[in-house]
């Protein structure tokens, strides 16, 4: 038997502040070399998992950790920097706050020059590392020109060049568009064989979770299932499905057992998915006959939708240049009406952001490009755009502005009307609806960022929701959660249109999305592609 | 108002860190020693020259960056203009009077703090944070930990203004709008700052754990993979640099 890379021995840990453990009594033991995907819903303790194995909880980040954790024989809390370091290599969900260097490059070499390797080797090691993440051609780029996805990736590769025993990749593809996802399982592939152990963290059974050798499914900060994916695929996708792991739709028409065999194999989770309605499949965006796929899906909103004619949003030969010289979208036309669900789909890098900014009056806008209304948006700033549309930002915490759930949701309120400081009673019932709808009404008086990832986006949803505007523009709202928070974002998304919102939503989630949405952007090298799918 | 470097391939853009550094403070010392605004005015003028065609820095690009100081200068100029002594009087107004010594000291205290301005501003825009702790640890023998305090926050300033930006759209985009009273005014100030503020501690928090995570701090000494860049031609410069500062403080 191998020796032991990871041994957790009733790990439990608390926050501080926080009554409940996170983790409780968690037994685990990882032979070196495996290939482990810890999977599970939000707030199930996938994150502080992985922040346990580096020792940045306790050390750190505070808190009380009872249990021992062993990492290849030591114990993380009390190793140095170096002996951590050279073991395991964490690439964390906020790509941003890992890349300190300013510069792509620089930011790579980043951990080899402290690790002391020879000059020479690290540039090797920073050429294979992009090349591995599909960077090469960004390698002298400054991080701040980077798409989500792109910056995503640096992380990642900044990681890989570490060279360590064991890889934690803690939900790092939930920015990055299939063909970026699908090189991303190579990579954990290729890290596999050669005998490193890689441990990834998603909320959904993904394509990583399908190719890797044991999948362990976290529920409460606790271990639910453990075992190869094909045997959890075919024993418990009930289970699965219930903890939001698996989408309800892919499981819930036709056997089980028919699903099994294709489902269990890499490139069933993210890439193509049997559609929801049609029984056909959706090809992922850039792939030949994506849109026409979409165009021929069914959407019971669209029904709804289907009389409105008025055009509210227009865009005409719009296109974009960040200064500097770097253009992103060039005569990029695009007509959204008021009710309509737009989806704006595109690989990384394609402009989708830039597009949503521009649109939200953050960038300034080129004249004669973006109409509201039929009138020229150029000019218009942010605060007089915001009355009448709503922005959910891609990064949650760039939105949150107080200290608690309650003062975020209600937020908007306040906003309205500087001098009044008391919520109506109506004002007071609307918002815990919202935070009912959400599933946060419990955390309503902690701090937003003590939320799990798909808390936050959830709330970021809502805090734009609770306001009634006649657009609302959504910058991956569904991304890097599980099914279940997805589908409680959609369930509010539909609420929203049936009021006759129109909402605009990026997505690298175009399968989840595809069902309701009435018309389609695509953006590909620079360019875009309209498909409406309602006359 | 933050400064980030600029990428370039300016005259300056090529010189070492240590040899502008060198440099600027010879600048600095004559801004000190000179005492008159004409001498002040040279050596202002001086700073613009080599700013526009060493730095290429274009004329704008430096007036933005020197009106930006004129709302701490300008204070600074009258209240020197009224309490600098002096014994030729130019204007009279009531008990106040503007005398030319004043004046001339008024006119030197604000045309020093332009050229000291002036002079930083082109370092930070031409020169790369990495160059500088690459210099600062591998000629001088300065602890790469203390090097890279300045060059983490010469990096992290502007992601700290991004971050500022992003919380001022987040608060337009959820309707908040800087009211027009003074009480108004206050709150919005209070509630943004505070955001930044919290924003900001939970980044460098953030980003001292990923440095730890990638062993920063784990040996006394680190590899570079960036060549320090070459001092021969800086050299040069500065002992160059230096010889006019001598002379010039000797003979004025």
């Amino acid at each position: 038997m191998s020796p032991e890379a990871i041994n957790l021995d009733e790990l439990t840990y608390t926050y501080e502040g926080d009554s409940k453990p996170t983790i409780k009594d968690m037994t685990l033991s990882i032979p070196e070399g495996q290939w482990i995907a810890i999977i599970g819903p939000g707030a199930s303790g996938k994150s502080t998992l992985c922040q346990l194995l580096n020792g940045y909880l306790p050390r750190s980040g505070g808190g009380r950790r009872e249990g021992s954790i062993s990492i290849e024989g030591i114990d993380p809390r009390n190793a140095s920097i170096a002996d951590i370091a050279e073991r395991v290599g964490v690439v964390f969900q906020d790509a941003d706050a890992q890349l300190v260097q300013g510069n792509v490059e620089a930011d790579v070499a980043f951990g080899p020059e402290n690790l002391r390797v020879p000059p020479a080797d690290i540039a090797h090691r920073i050429s294979a590392s992009l090349a591995a993440v599909g960077l090469t051609s960004h390698r002298y780029s400054r991080v701040r020109e980077l798409s989500g996805g792109q910056r995503q990736r640096a992380a990642t590769a900044a990681v890989l060049a570490l060279e360590p025993r064991l890889f934690v990749f803690d939900d790092c593809t939930a920015s990055l568009d299939s063909a970026a996802q699908v090189r991303f399982v190579q990579v954990c592939g290729s890290l596999h064989e050669q005998g490193r152990t890689v441990l990834n963290t998603s909320g959904r059974f993904d394509d990583v979770a399908r190719a890797a050798e044991r999948v362990i499914v976290l529920q409460g900060g606790a271990v639910v299932l453990d075992g190869p994916p094909q045997e959890l695929l075919r024993k418990h996708a009930a289970q699965l499905v219930q903890l939001g792991l698996l989408p309800t739709t892919e499981w819930t028409a036709g056997t089980t057992a028919q699903r099994v065999a294709d489902a269990a194999s890499p490139g069933t989770g993210g890439t193509t998915i049997e559609s929801p309605v049609s029984g056909g499949t959706i090809a992922s965006p850039g792939e030949a006959g994506f849109t026409q796929c979409v165009a021929d899906a069914e959407s019971p909103v669209r029904n709804v939708i289907s009389t409105s004619k008025t055009a509210l949003l227009q865009l005409h030969k719009l296109s974009y240049t960040y200064p500097g010289g770097h253009q992103v979208l060039r005569d990029v036309s695009f007509t959204l009406q008021a009710g309509d669900w737009g989806m704006i789909v595109g690989e990384n890098g394609s402009g989708k952001s830039t597009l949503s900014k521009l649109l939200m009056g953050l960038i300034p806008v080129p004249r004669n490009s973006v109409f509201w209304d039929g009138k020229d948006i150029a000019g218009r700033s942010v605060a007089n755009l915001a009355e009448e549309i709503g922005y959910v930002f891609q990064q949650p915490e760039h939105q949150f502005v107080t200290h608690s759930v309650w003062d975020e949701v209600t937020y908007g309120f306040k906003s309205k009307s500087h001098k009044r400081i008391t919520l109506t009673s109506q004002e007071v019932e609307l918002a815990e609806q919202m935070l009912l709808a959400a599933g946060l009404f419990e955390r309503r008086y902690d701090s937003p960022y003590m939320l799990s990832q798909g808390e936050k986006r959830i709330l970021s949803v809502i805090c734009q929701f609770v306001i009634p505007k006649r657009l609302v523009i959504l910058d991956e709202p569904t991304s890097g959660i599980d099914y279940a928070g997805a589908e409680r974002i959609l369930a509010l998304c539909r609420d929203k249109v049936q009021q006759g919102t129109a909402l605009l939503m990026i997505t690298h989630d175009p399968n989840l999305v595809a069902r309701d949405t009435s018309v389609v952007l695509q953006l590909h090298q620079l360019r875009g592609i309209t498909t409406k799918q309602h006359g | 108002m933050i400064i980030p470097y600029a990428q370039g391939q300016s005259w300056l853009h090529r010189i070492d860190p240590l040899s502008k550094l060198v440099l600027i403070l010879c600048i600095a010392l004559l801004a000190t020693r000179f005492q008159t605004s004409t001498e002040q005015a040279c050596l202002l003028l001086v700073s613009i020259v080599i700013a526009r065609f060493a730095g290429g820095i274009t004329w704008i690009g430096q007036w933005k960056a020197l009106s930006f100081l004129i709302v701490f200068v300008l204070p600074l100029f009258i209240i020197t203009l009224f309490t600098a002594p002096g014994r030729t009087p130019l204007i009279e107004v009531g008990v106040m009077s503007i005398t030319m010594e004043g004046m001339d000291m008024a006119g030197s205290v604000s045309l020093r703090m332009f050229t000291l301005f002036l002079t930083s501003y082109v370092y930070i825009k031409t020169t790369d944070p990495q160059d500088l702790v690459a210099s600062l640890t591998q000629v001088l023998r300065i602890p790469y930990r203390f090097a890279f305090g300045i060059s983490m926050a010469l990096t992290f300033l502007p992601l700290l203004q991004e971050e500022g930006r992003n919380i001022s759209a987040a608060h337009h985009i959820r309707g908040r709008r800087q009211g027009r009273g003074w009480g108004e005014r206050f709150t919005w100030w209070t509630t943004f700052t505070t955001a930044v503020v919290y924003n900001a501690v939970r980044r460098v928090q953030q980003t001292a754990a990923a440095m730890e995570s990638k062993g920063f701090g784990a040996y006394p000494d680190r590899t570079y993979l960036r060549p320090i860049m070459s001092w021969e031609k800086g050299r040069i410069l500065a002992i160059i640099g230096v010889l006019i500062t001598i002379s010039l403080g000797w003979f004025i």
